[in-house]
């Protein structure tokens, strides 16, 4: 059992420590990447998001209403974590898990496969 | 009423903002100015500064909030931006206007306004002193300041009061 | 204050600085335009001199029940009443269709302009008008200077995504510089320090900075929401609740269900309509909107704006058929809630217009605060690096903008009076202004030195500024009395306040003048 976690995990750990020391190679251009397109891409997928895992509230109207007021928001606070961030791979990492994790969302939902709250 | 509230709540923060500035250590020593001697109390001045615009929200005046809260952000500006041998010259003009409003509006009357007058001049004595004092650090870093060459007539002044007083 | 490490500070130091200097002359022009865009509807009455009521005071329902009464079904489907800032009423008698100008629906139907004591309609217009302007807006140079806020004067969505860009611009800016100062609140007060050194520009800008923080991010914020709400995120929400249907979001945010009844029922009157709406909610009501206009499932909304302590636009909901009054609907849903509190404070935030002149007075401050902000840390910039002809470049080109926009403000004013008596002030408007900028650019170019392009700037903003009133007056427009006697304020107090800001800059001229001919003094003593 042992034998075989080791066998699984090596090379992935060895294959996400040679990304890391790719991105640290390139710190300035990372940055570009992460701060640019990156912040953005995440603003518009968690805005994407928000509708599905948000509440309606009483009205039914809070999941529409709050990722269309918040948009600027929400850039904001990832452009500045991908600025301030010391670690280039953990900021990568945490901006690759909100493509994930939203992207799967919008794309389930425009499946069909699960559905924006209602009111 | 609530246009009241917020006025009265904006005049309080500014009351307070000012104080703040007038003895503001870093402020004077940026300016060359003593340090403020008697009893600062930063904290119960930030409280009086921040508190009119928590009661306008509790009281539900968003309006009145909103207003104060622009108002202060630039009026709070204007009184920090300006230098303090321009504030001292502007509190002396404003002193002395008030005092000749105060002397055309005069009626002779009781102890009190004569109280009231003598804590008047004190106050506008007091200013003079502040706007000297100001005059001087401004002199010191090298403005031209045309109260400076007025300095020398208020201490001979003072030299020969305090002789004839002795 | 945040802890920041030194590659943090490099790294938002660049931020700050290299976003400033690649659009911030762009973000000023949006500020500045801004700024005079918070006094929109007065600059509409100045310049179309007319009246300061902008609720409608007078009864509507004859006029408009006579204008349904001889329209085909088809314009009933939506009518629009509301009044201009030149005193006249407006009723748009609309259904909706595709426009093949740009390929989206649109509003379609015929557009009047009414004189409210008479009733005689002034003028007809038929198409597609929300973008036929001079049909229904008094003022080009309103609609001019407004449109230059909103989408810098570029073609839709264009213009509003680089405004929004540059509101993210702004959101960051702000960030980034509040993260920068470690000393925000030791250096709250301290001033401009003497000497015109490099120290004295950064107390200039961290000084203004620091005090117009909240107001920056509020500003910036609000002002990205309405350039990204319509372009961007709208329709990204819409495809991911409503599977692209952007027309079904918008029914479920805006509008009260209603089971459909197409049976043709007398209207209800409009004017107990309004009666019971100011009755119930008060303020002036500034827009009436009917659905399906002498149908059994007819709808009212009658819009209030923000007075007496209300922050934000009202609507009360009655029945077109019966005229029953059915509540006070919130902006976005049906029932109160958090997420129509929030939209709804958008736009009093972005604007100031929620306590008359008073707010509109305070946000025309802050943008002018704003102005100072982006103006003094481009200067600051262009100080650490002025023995660089680049940046000295650089320098001149801020000059140019900082000076040259009022300018060129002023020219589409003084277009827009010239164009008013006999040709299209919606055609030379904008025209005036680019001819003032061109203009300020060549200026720009060809004077040698900085002081005399400045001093150059200052005399023609001066005179702008002096001569605009009897421009305005020798084009046609009220004349004071008439103005004071109708109760006009407008026309009085603008005119008023361009006189007293030449004469400020004349004074301030001939003071700074001055001051640089005793200052030279002494230097020439020992010749003479």
């Amino acid at each position: 059992m042992g034998t075989l976690a080791i066998t699984v995990h090596r090379p992935a750990a060895a294959a996400l420590r040679r990304a890391a020391g790719a991105i640290e190679r390139r710190p300035v251009l990372a940055r570009w990447l992460l701060a640019g397109p990156g912040a953005l891409l995440a603003a518009v997928l968690v805005m994407a998001a928000m509708p599905v895992w948000l509440p309606a509230g009483a009205a039914g109207v809070d999941n529409l209403v709050y990722p269309i007021v918040l948009a600027p928001l929400i850039w904001t606070v990832v452009f500045v974590y991908a600025l301030l961030e010391n670690s280039l791979p953990r900021a990568t990492a945490v901006l690759t898990g909100l493509f994930l994790v939203d992207g799967i969302l919008v794309a389930l939902t425009a499946t069909g496969t699960i559905h924006v709250n209602a009111g | 009423m609530s246009g009241l509230a917020a006025a009265a709540a904006v005049a309080t923060t500014l009351a307070a903002t000012a104080w703040l500035a007038a003895t503001d250590p870093k402020r004077r020593r940026a300016f060359r100015l003593p340090p403020f001697r008697g009893r600062r109390r930063p904290r119960l001045a930030l409280c009086a500064a921040l508190v009119p615009g928590v009661l306008l929200l509790w009281t539900g005046n968003g309006a009145g909030f909103l207003i104060w809260l622009g108002v202060c952000s630039v009026a709070g500006w204007a009184t920090a931006a300006v230098p303090p041998a321009r504030t001292a010259r502007a509190a002396e003009r404003l002193a002395a206007t008030a005092a000749g409003i105060g002397k055309a509006l005069r009626v002779p009357g009781g102890g009190a306004r004569s109280a009231a007058r003598a804590a008047a001049r004190i106050d506008a004595l007091e200013r003079r002193v502040a706007a000297l004092e100001a005059a001087l650090a401004a002199a010191a870093l090298g403005e031209r300041d045309p109260m400076v060459a007025r300095l020398a007539d208020y201490q001979a002044a003072r030299a020969a009061q305090r002789a004839g007083d002795a | 204050m945040i802890p920041i490490s030194q590659p943090q500070m490099k790294r938002l130091t660049a931020v700050h600085g290299w976003s400033g200097v690649i659009l911030g002359l762009l973000l000023f022009t949006v500020v500045i335009t801004g700024t005079v865009a918070v006094f929109a509807d007065e600059i509409a009455r100045w310049s179309a001199g007319s009246s300061t009521e902008r609720g409608i005071d007078r009864p509507i329902d004859g006029i408009v029940r006579d204008l349904a009464e001889k329209l085909p079904l088809f314009y009933l489907d939506d009518v629009a009443v509301w009044k201009t800032d030149a005193g006249e009423l407006m009723a748009f008698f609309h259904s909706h269709a595709e426009n093949p100008a740009t390929g989206q629906p649109d509003e379609y139907g015929a557009m009047f302009r009414i004189d409210p004591a008479s009733g005689a309609v002034l003028d007809r217009n038929e198409g597609f008008m929300w973008k036929q302007p001079w049909a229904w807006d008094p003022s080009a140079l309103r609609h001019f200077l407004v449109d230059l806020h909103v989408q810098l004067y570029l073609p839709d969505p264009w213009g509003l995504i680089v405004t929004g860009v540059l509101g993210l611009l702004m959101m960051a800016a702000a960030v980034t510089g509040f993260l920068m100062h470690r000393h925000m609140i030791r250096d709250l007060f301290v001033a401009e320090r003497p000497g015109a050194r490099l120290v004295s520009a950064r107390d200039r800008h961290v000084l203004a900075s620091s005090w117009s923080l909240p107001f920056a991010i509020v500003l910036a914020f609000t002002g990205s929401f309405f350039s990204f709400a319509t372009t961007v995120s709208f329709p990204i929400v819409a495809q991911v609740a409503f599977g692209g249907d952007r027309e079904a979001m918008a029914g479920t945010l805006f509008e009260p269900p209603v089971v459909e009844d197409t049976r043709r029922v007398r209207a209800a009157d409009l004017d107990a309509i309004r009666a019971i709406a100011l009755d119930e909610v008060g303020g002036p009501l500034t827009f009436v909107s009917i659905h399906h206009y002498g149908r059994a499932d007819s709808r009212i909304h009658v819009w209030h704006a923000a007075d007496d302590g209300r922050l934000g636009f009202t609507q009360t909901v009655f029945d077109g058929a019966s005229g029953a009054f059915l509540g006070v609907k919130p902006q976005v849903g049906n029932s109160p809630s958090t997420g129509n509190t929030i939209r709804t404070l958008m736009w009093p935030l972005h604007v100031g217009d929620f306590a008359g002149l008073v707010s509109k007075a305070v946000w025309g401050a802050l943008g002018a605060t704003t102005c100072f902000v982006i103006l003094s840390g481009l200067r600051l910039w262009v100080r650490r690096r002025e023995a660089e002809p680049l940046w000295r470049r650089f320098g001149r080109a801020l000059t140019v903008t900082s000076l040259g926009l009022p300018v060129a403000m002023l020219a589409s004013a003084w277009a827009y009076f010239l164009a008013l008596p006999a040709a299209d002030p919606f055609f030379w408007t904008p025209l005036g202004f680019l001819a003032g900028a061109v203009a300020c650019i060549v200026l720009g170019l060809r004077v040698a030195t900085e002081d005399r392009l400045r001093a150059l700037f200052w005399r023609i903003l001066t005179w702008a500024c002096l001569l605009l009133p009897p421009l305005r007056l020798a084009t046609g427009g009220t004349s004071w009395a008439e103005a004071l006697a109708r109760g006009h304020g407008e026309v009085l107090s603008i005119d008023l306040l361009l006189l007293a800001a030449g004469g400020l800059m004349w004074w301030a001229r001939s003071r700074s003048r001055a001051r640089t001919i005793v200052r030279d003094r002494p230097a020439m003593e020992p010749a003479e």
